[in-house]
């Protein structure tokens, strides 16, 4: 068996073979998936159908599955914007790590003492500007020092997951929590409410966010500068673009919602901050958003597909005591296929068995 | 009896026909030179030939026998071996590295010092002046260039390929390339010599083949071959001739003065470099590629901070200024056309817009507003006669000619009063280059005042009021057009004496 | 301080930064070839995993090794192909393989076990110290150095070996060709995207080797953090090293004094919170990064192959 590649001359397939290959890959990945769950001894239709009802089924799980989609959109927004000038926030996870702190911070010490009303707006501004400044500070690394800014945003996220490790076992550990590693319930003004099962304001901010972020990127002066940063930095240079100013007013924007999400989290969903709370979002959020080719409206339904393989897992693992964890490998099959499939617009790829050849695309 | 026969020669790229049923031979102990212009197919031949691309059709006999040249290591084991344009070479690797670099024979652990001994023989055989263990970012550009030949001598190739050899070196240089080429055919090596300049094919060649639009409109004995014959089938029309720029000059526009900088290496790049630029006037930098050309108009245009001096415009000290700043206050069209002046992937509206951004007011600073944009495109496309016309169309689907020509419109229309231009015309063909420099003298009539850095002579000495030449960093000398003669010239261009790191 | 015990804690910092050696000998061999693995975090965690489920059924530590390896080298060739031969933006492909890799090697945690049970809190056969007779005899150096478990020795050779590699043979100095200038290479005969290919699995195999020292010698078992940061932490060292495998044992033992450090003040005593001691690594890491790439870009030095991270196509 022999495969050879030989380079096309077509640079521009039509949309009909794009599409034609992205659904071939989609079945190829679910195959592969369903191979890789033989082999750990596993029913790959039960399997499939229960993913299925488990994130779209009844009214509950659906509402489980906008629950998860809401961080995960909210943290793909806010890395695409720095995506946009070709600056990799790989910190969102220690952006919203901070942002869960400072707003943990709020409720738990100032809110006793503001009017009902404020307690909500002083969060999101707290929470705001402290993801801002765990984001800036990798920019302003980068900018003044020219630091890899995937390593630096990167090591921060371990500091950010420390600190909260810190203050959920020691510094702010529910005294009357009987040893279980979190701080106390909120009180009742620091909740954000809730609106379909526990899907709650958020998701709608999150809407409103990609609109606002599809119209920067699209008309704006700073989103066209981001662009042509992104495309070339010399020519952002040369044209006289403020690139090192523009990166750090992305990475504050970036920063504060990824932080935004961290709170919408504890004060929407858990109204306490707990062991366990980082579920490595970050990383799932970068893939997200350039799932959505960095467009701001497609990173909604790419973040609600995940997020339903993801509450689909969790099913499994109830039901059939699968790990979660087969979720993101899933997702990472699909991802390889469908990212491997674009190989066929490079390449004209033959197969040869024993004499027979087979030719994709013919 | 020819070695190499190249027969029926085709290829298309897209629908571009690059190369059309072109023959040529090549025969034993002679330099052929093929000639034309920039686009003419000689770039697609001697990649075909170099085993860079495959033809559509058409049929290369090395030998009396059929070539399949599927790959450059094939053109290599048939004794091909090329001098390209943009040097194959290793920056971070030494010179005895970069030559036995795929040659290296069974041996897994180099054995440098052989190599060493043998280009130290080569170079002394040749004269070809190379220092085997220094690095090749420590080379001068005709340094690098004495690497690649005595790498094709290193691997015994018989059949010679050089593309355009002679575009990044100075006049000297450039004598003592012709001598090694006549002493190698002399030896029996069989030489492709690829030029548009005419002089250099009539002094150096034995044959001619004259390349126009992908096909081989003649094949001359040189000595039995007058140039102007030559040069009017190469371009196929009369050249235009020279420019007018006689008027009056106005107050200065741009001084600088004893201006010292290092290049990216930390390396001296300019040294106390002081001149002076007046409205209405064309200054020219000449000088061989890699003397502090790039690194001066860098400089100016805020790309690159100096170590000392001052630069100063209308009197106002702008030295080491921001790029936003510069990007106000004068036009820069950048050598690097595309990457930098435009973005090939954005649409021509877009492009337009590039340097025209900086410091608005109200709405307008915020909000992009895209019809005003493709408006004010669609007048610059068509001022500057850009083809296609289309605004929406990404720049990198425009030819180079149309691209420079939006360019120095898009500079041009934000109205300054000073414009730097950088290798302005390299890679246009003779219209396209006509038309850039009638652009450049119609703004210095109205009184804008220009710097142009420029690698090719005669396109200084038609344009320039008065032409720097720029020798490792420093101004060697001031040439006036009208009045200074050749050998002057020359003398000027080559600095004192040869090149101090080469030993 | 005793200095027993200041050699003991020295040792401990060596093992302790073996499986980082490793990831970073394989990181420089694949970024010199131009291609940048972010993955290296998934790799080792899957050739820990890997290598320790494969003692655990079949008590042979060379078979864990090997295993290690290939499994690690397979996550690496997805990334090689998606990368070299599909052209995909590396840093993407990078995230996705850590996504994955880690999910999958806590995936595999949660069933490789006896009867579809965790791995995790089970033993095995692992790695002890093997002390080298005359050798281990030198003062101070001798226990830190000869006094450690079969894997670190072997950590030694590859160090020598990749750098003798790089600097002195003929496919070194095609490594470093294909990196620079990939153009060039092809022209002069090499097959830049099958080197690049090679190499890329070859760095994933040095990645799972590490992951499987971790499992199996320095802190044998499995855990999900168990490789906590360190695959990222190679990736930092690569530049530190400026691609040199030498001076990457150097960064190493600058990694290692550190964590030293960070084990003495845990025995000072409880005043210090252990997840500011468990900070300490990565915020070193933003401070090393920071201080070479300043001292880089002032000494003018360019460490980096100039071709890195770009997918090469050949043109036409």
């Amino acid at each position: 068996m022999l495969f050879s590649f030989e380079e096309t001359s077509d640079p521009k397939p039509s949309l009909s073979r794009r599409l034609a290959t992205l659904l071939l890959s989609l079945v190829f990945a679910l195959v592969i998936g369903a191979v890789f769950m033989l082999s750990v001894g596993v029913d790959p239709p039960t399997t499939y159908l229960t993913m299925l009802s488990g994130a779209f089924g009844s009214s509950y799980s659906l509402s489980e599955t906008l629950v998860k989609a809401t961080p995960l959109s909210f943290l793909a927004l806010a890395v695409l914007l720095p995506s946009a000038a070709q600056f990799w926030n790989v910190g969102a996870e220690g952006q919203y790590a901070m942002g869960a702190f400072a707003g943990t911070g709020i409720s738990l010490f100032v809110a006793p003492s503001l009017p009902p009303g404020l307690v909500i707006p002083i969060m999101l501004v707290a929470a705001f500007a402290m993801g801002a400044v765990w984001g800036v500070i990798p920019a302003l690394l980068k900018t003044f020092f020219k630091a890899n800014e995937i390593l630096t945003t990167l090591m921060m996220n371990y500091i950010a997951a420390y600190w909260l490790d810190y203050l959920v076992y020691t510094a702010w550990k529910d005294p009357n929590g009987f040893g279980f590693p979190g701080t106390a319930v909120f009180p009742a003004d620091a909740w954000i409410p809730q609106i379909f099962g526990r899907m709650h304001v958020g998701f709608f901010l999150v809407l409103a966010l990609a609109v606002v972020i599809w119209v920067v990127m699209g008309r704006s002066r700073f989103g066209f500068e981001l662009k042509v940063m992104r495309e070339s930095l010399k020519s952002a240079y040369y044209s006289g673009f403020p690139v090192a100013r523009n990166i750090v007013i992305a990475m504050v924007v970036s920063g504060g919602a990824a932080a935004l999400a961290g709170l919408f989290e504890i004060a929407g969903i858990d109204h306490r901050l707990q062991a366990g709370f980082l579920m490595k979002y970050g990383f799932t959020a970068l893939i997200i958003a350039w799932m959505a080719r960095l467009n701001p409206l497609a990173v909604i339904p790419v973040a609600i597909l995940y997020a339903g393989l993801s509450t689909g897992a969790d099913q499994l693992q109830l039901s059939m005591g699968l790990p979660s964890s087969i979720a993101t490998v899933l997702m990472g099959i699909i991802l390889v296929v469908i990212l491997g499939s674009q190989v066929l617009q490079r390449y004209r790829v033959t197969l040869t068995v024993g004499g027979k050849l087979w030719t994709l695309p013919s | 009896m020819p070695l190499v026969r190249m027969k029926g020669i085709t290829k298309h790229f897209g629908g571009i026909v690059a190369n059309k049923d072109i023959s040529v031979d090549l025969i034993p102990g002679e330099v052929h030179a093929l000639l034309g212009e920039n686009g003419a197919g000689k770039s697609t031949l001697i990649s075909i030939l170099s085993g860079m691309c495959h033809p559509d059709g058409g049929e290369i006999h090395i030998d009396g026998e059929v070539a399949r040249i599927h790959s450059p290591q094939d053109a290599i084991a048939r004794g091909i071996g090329t001098l390209y344009q943009h040097f194959m070479l290793w920056e971070s690797l030494t010179v005895a590295e970069n030559i036995v670099l795929g040659s290296e024979g069974h041996a897994v652990v180099l054995r440098l010092q052989e190599v060493v001994d043998r280009i130290n023989h080569l170079s002394r055989n040749y004269g070809l002046n190379v220092d085997p263990n220094a690095y090749i970012w420590q080379l001068t550009v005709g340094a690098q260039q004495r690497v690649e030949l005595i790498r094709i001598l290193f691997h015994q190739a018989d059949i010679i390929i050089l593309d355009e050899p002679t575009a990044v070196l100075g006049p000297q240089e450039v004598g003592s390339l012709g001598e090694i080429l006549k002493s190698l055919a002399a030896e029996g090596k069989t030489i492709l010599f690829v030029t548009h300049k005419l002089d250099e094919v009539m002094r150096f060649s034995h044959q001619v083949t004259v390349l126009r639009d992908g096909r081989n409109v003649g094949t001359f004995r040189t000595d039995q071959v007058k140039p102007e014959q030559i040069a009017i089938l190469m371009v196929g029309h009369q050249v235009p001739s020279a420019i007018n720029t006689t008027h009056p000059l106005g107050p200065t526009v741009l001084e600088v003065s004893t201006l010292s900088a290092l290049n990216a290496r930390g390396l001296p790049a300019l040294k106390q470099v002081s001149f002076t630029v007046r409205a209405g006037e064309i200054l020219g930098v000449g000088g061989v590629e890699g003397n502090g050309q790039e690194e001066l108009a860098s400089i100016i245009t805020g790309l690159w901070k100096s170590q000392s001096g001052t630069v100063t415009l209308n009197g106002v000290d702008i030295t080491n200024a921001s790029p936003s700043f510069i990007a106000r206050v004068m036009g820069y069209i950048p050598s690097d056309r595309v990457g930098t002046g435009l973005i090939p992937r954005l649409s021509l509206a877009l492009n337009t817009t590039l340097r025209s951004q900086a410091r608005r007011s109200g709405v307008d600073r915020w909000l992009l507003d895209l019809k005003a944009i493709r408006r004010r495109a669609q007048d610059l496309i068509a001022t500057y006669r850009v083809h296609p016309s289309d605004p929406d169309l990404p720049a990198h689907q425009l030819s180079g000619g149309n691209q420079q020509r939006l360019l120095i419109g898009r500079e041009v229309s934000l109205d300054r009063r000073l414009i730097i231009a950088a290798q302005p015309t390299r890679g246009l063909d003779i219209d396209a280059t006509y038309q850039v420099h009638q652009l450049f003298v119609d703004l210095s009539f109205k009184q804008v005042a220009i710097l142009v850095v420029s690698t090719d002579l005669e396109e200084l000495l038609k344009i320039c009021h008065r032409i720097l030449i720029l020798s490792r960093g420093e101004i060697a000398g001031t040439i006036d057009p009208d009045t200074t003669d050749r050998t002057a010239i020359g003398l000027l261009l080559a600095g004192q004496k040869g090149d101090p790191r080469a030993v | 301080m005793d200095v027993a015990i200041l050699t003991s804690l020295v040792a401990v910092a060596l093992s302790s930064g073996t499986s980082i050696i490793l990831a970073t000998i394989g990181e420089i061999l694949t970024e010199r070839s131009g291609v940048v693995n972010l993955g290296l975090e998934g790799m080792m965690a899957i050739g820990a995993v890997t290598a320790f489920a494969v003692v655990y059924y079949t008590d042979s530590l060379a078979l864990g090794l090997l295993v290690s390896m290939i499994a690690a080298g397979l996550v690496a060739a997805v990334h090689g192909f998606l990368c070299v031969v599909a052209g995909q933006n590396q840093t993407l492909i990078g995230i996705i393989i850590v996504t994955t890799g880690l999910a999958l090697a806590e995936f595999l945690g949660q069933r490789l076990g006896p009867s579809n049970s965790a791995l995790i809190g089970v033993t095995t056969a692992h790695f002890s110290p093997v002390e080298i007779p005359v050798l281990s005899a030198i003062p101070f150096l001798g226990k830190i150095l000869f006094n450690q478990d079969p894997v670190v020795y072997a950590m030694y050779g590859v160090v020598v070996l990749t750098w003798f590699y790089i600097s002195k043979t003929k496919y070194g100095l095609h490594l470093r060709a294909i990196g620079e200038n990939p153009r060039a290479a092809d022209a002069m005969g090499l097959r830049v995207n099958r080197l690049r290919f090679v190499y890329t699995v070859l760095g994933g195999c040095l990645a799972g080797l590490g992951g499987a020292h971790l499992s199996l010698a320095f802190s044998p078992g499995w855990s999900n953090t168990l490789v906590g940061g360190r695959g990222w932490i190679a990736i930092a060292l690569v530049i530190f090293s400026g691609w040199n495998p030498v001076r990457a044992l150097f960064g190493a033992i600058l990694f290692g004094g550190f964590s030293i450090l960070q084990f003495h003040l845990q025995i000072l005593g409880s005043a210090f919170p252990p997840e500011f001691l468990a900070m300490l690594p990565y915020l070193l890491t933003i401070v090393v990064l920071v201080v070479v790439t300043r001292w880089e870009s002032l000494s003018k030095r360019v460490g980096a192959p100039a071709a890195l991270g770009e997918a090469y196509v050949r043109e036409k």
